[in-house]
């Protein structure tokens, strides 16, 4: 009864931690510009975060190590700094638009300027990352995030054309009036959104904050194989509502207002409530994934003590890094940036250091010497390189994707 | 002529700032036409969600402020467009105008919120402001 249970709980927080404000936007603007002409994106990406979290959490189970620290070991130092270095600043950025997503959801609930709710919310982040439990911090905002089943909810209640909706998904390809160009540059946004590089990282961290060993690669795999893709539906619940409220409204999303748009119409304020309070829960909880993983990267290339499960005065220099990362993350939305458009090009960029975070994870999990008889077999290795080509081809993609639209333009 | 991977970079990021910087007046103030019927349609939703009970003011007000930063966004973009041709001056006039009522429109809305006149009048308004805009897209 308490296995099932941890299983249950395991899903559920997979299922809730599986949206961010990169997924929460990206979908959404998606879905109001191609409806579910994008939907396959999702799969591909959904299916591809599977295979490599699973393998990551798969090593440090059977390892005892977070997959960083291996990397450096075993690829050196130099192949660890460039993975590092693409790991950890597309990790600030999406740091950066996490803290500025929940200063958005504040300010959906307040009508408060976000301004005012940035230094909260990186102080919100720091004072949970510095004082709560880590199974705490994980499950509440995981379980809080659930609330974004409301868009699944929405969906049924604005009783859209099924049909139509199946058509968009079946029949992938570009409206007729938006250019093949801006069709891919949204494709590899929204992989980028799927496959965030700090997903895995904080996943094969957390295996070894919550002290996982052989006995637990079965409740991770199921936590992997059952959660995400159920987050992945979820992903596009969002843009499904967006497609039957916005699109034909000619609405484009730009902001986190028109996320929420589809919710209201359909469910009213109840439903409302439940989408900001969602909102606030997935876009924090991601904040403190995000932030936690920036710390990790750093102290595991640099063989700091780290973790949560240490006091902070024992880890100090991971704790440091976290603060000079908020600061950061804080400063950035300073100077005025919009939240939205540093979550459009976190995305875009994720998907471009998306290979030198993936790779090392696929040589690492087929290493004998630290994975003994549990290197992956030939069905798993042949599924890894196949996502690896794709990766790379969206590695290579997008930034000329991104200059050829204009950012999507 | 050089050969490699560097020149072929470098004709790569040369082709793409020329196609982005390539891109025509009228071009740039339909872009923004599109954007402003993003926001009043936007703003129309969100106002009929208000007086339909389906929302929070503190939501619908945010949402508003939001469509504002787009409308008052393109109306920037299009004062700042050079424009070569009489057909392009006066489209751009006309696109200023409509994204004028536009703002308007959602200001009306906002201040209603507020307890500043009547939130039901500025659905109509909001409505013309959409189809005036949306008269424009096409461009010159």
């Amino acid at each position: 009864m308490k296995n099932l249970f941890a299983v249950a709980l395991g899903v559920l927080t997979a299922i809730g931690g599986f949206v961010d404000i990169g997924d929460l936007v990206t979908n959404a603007v998606v879905g109001s510009r191609f409806g579910l002409g994008l939907a396959w994106v999702v799969l591909v990406g959904v299916v591809g975060i599977c295979i490599y979290a699973q393998m990551s959490g798969r090593v440090a189970a059977v390892s005892g190590r977070a997959t960083f620290e291996i990397i450096r070991e075993r690829l050196g130092p130099r192949a660890g700094l460039a993975n590092l270095a693409a790991s950890f600043l597309i990790n600030l950025l999406t740091v950066t638009a996490e803290v500025g997503g929940v200063a958005l959801a504040l300010q959906l609930a307040t009508s408060v300027d976000p301004g005012w709710w940035i230094p909260v919310a990186a102080f919100g982040v720091w004072i949970v990352i510095w004082r709560a439990r880590f199974e705490l911090l994980e499950n509440v905002t995981g379980l809080l995030g659930l609330t974004l089943i409301v868009f699944a909810v929405a969906l049924f209640m604005l009783s859209p054309d099924w049909g139509e909706l199946a058509g968009q998904a079946l029949q992938p390809g570009p409206p007729a009036d938006e250019p093949v160009a801006t069709y891919w540059f949204y494709a590899v946004a929204l992989f980028g959104a799927a496959m965030t590089p700090y997903e895995v990282f904080f996943f094969s961290s957390g295996a070894i904050e919550e002290k996982w060993t052989e006995k637990d690669l079965a409740k991770s795999r199921l936590n992997v194989l059952v959660g995400f893709p159920l987050g992945g539906l979820l992903s596009i619940a969002i843009a499904g509502c967006a497609a039957v409220v916005l699109l034909p409204a000619a609405i484009d999303v730009t902001s986190l207002s028109q996320v929420v748009l589809p919710v209201a119409e359909a469910g009213g304020k109840i439903a409302l409530s439940f989408v900001i309070v969602g909102i606030l829960a997935a876009t924090f909880g991601a904040a403190l994934e995000t932030t936690l993983s920036s710390g990790y990267t750093l102290a595991q290339y640099f063989g700091w003590s780290w973790g949560k499960f240490r006091k902070p005065a024992k880890a100090a220099r991971f704790h440091l890094s976290m603060i000079v990362c908020l600061l950061i993350a804080v400063a950035i939305l300073a100077t005025g940036v919009d939240p939205i458009l540093v979550t459009e090009y976190s995305v875009v960029f994720s998907a471009v250091a998306l290979p030198l975070t993936y790779l090392p994870i696929l040589i690492i999990a087929n290493d004998r010497e630290y994975m003994g008889d549990r290197v992956n077999g030939r069905g798993m290795n042949f599924v890894g390189q196949v996502y690896l080509v794709i990766i790379l081809a969206a590695a290579l993609a997008a930034i000329p994707l991104l200059i050829i639209t204009g950012a999507g333009a | 002529m050089p050969t490699g991977p560097a020149a072929s970079g470098c004709l790569v990021l040369a082709a793409a700032l020329l196609l982005t910087g390539c891109t025509s007046a009228a071009a740039t103030m339909e872009q923004a036409v599109g954007q402003g019927v993003a926001a009043v349609e936007t703003a129309r939703l969100v106002v009929e969600q208000e007086l339909d009970d389906r929302t929070f003011t503190t939501t619908a007000k945010t949402t508003l402020g939001d469509a504002r930063r787009e409308l008052v966004g393109a109306a920037t973009t299009v004062s700042e467009t050079d424009v070569s041709t009489e057909t392009d001056a006066a489209y751009r006039d006309e696109v200023l105008a409509a994204l004028g009522d536009g703002l308007d429109a959602v200001n009306d809305a906002r201040a209603a919120l507020g307890g500043v006149g009547s939130l039901d009048a500025t659905v109509p308004q909001l409505e013309d402001a959409a189809d005036g805009l949306e008269d424009l897209e096409g461009g010159p």
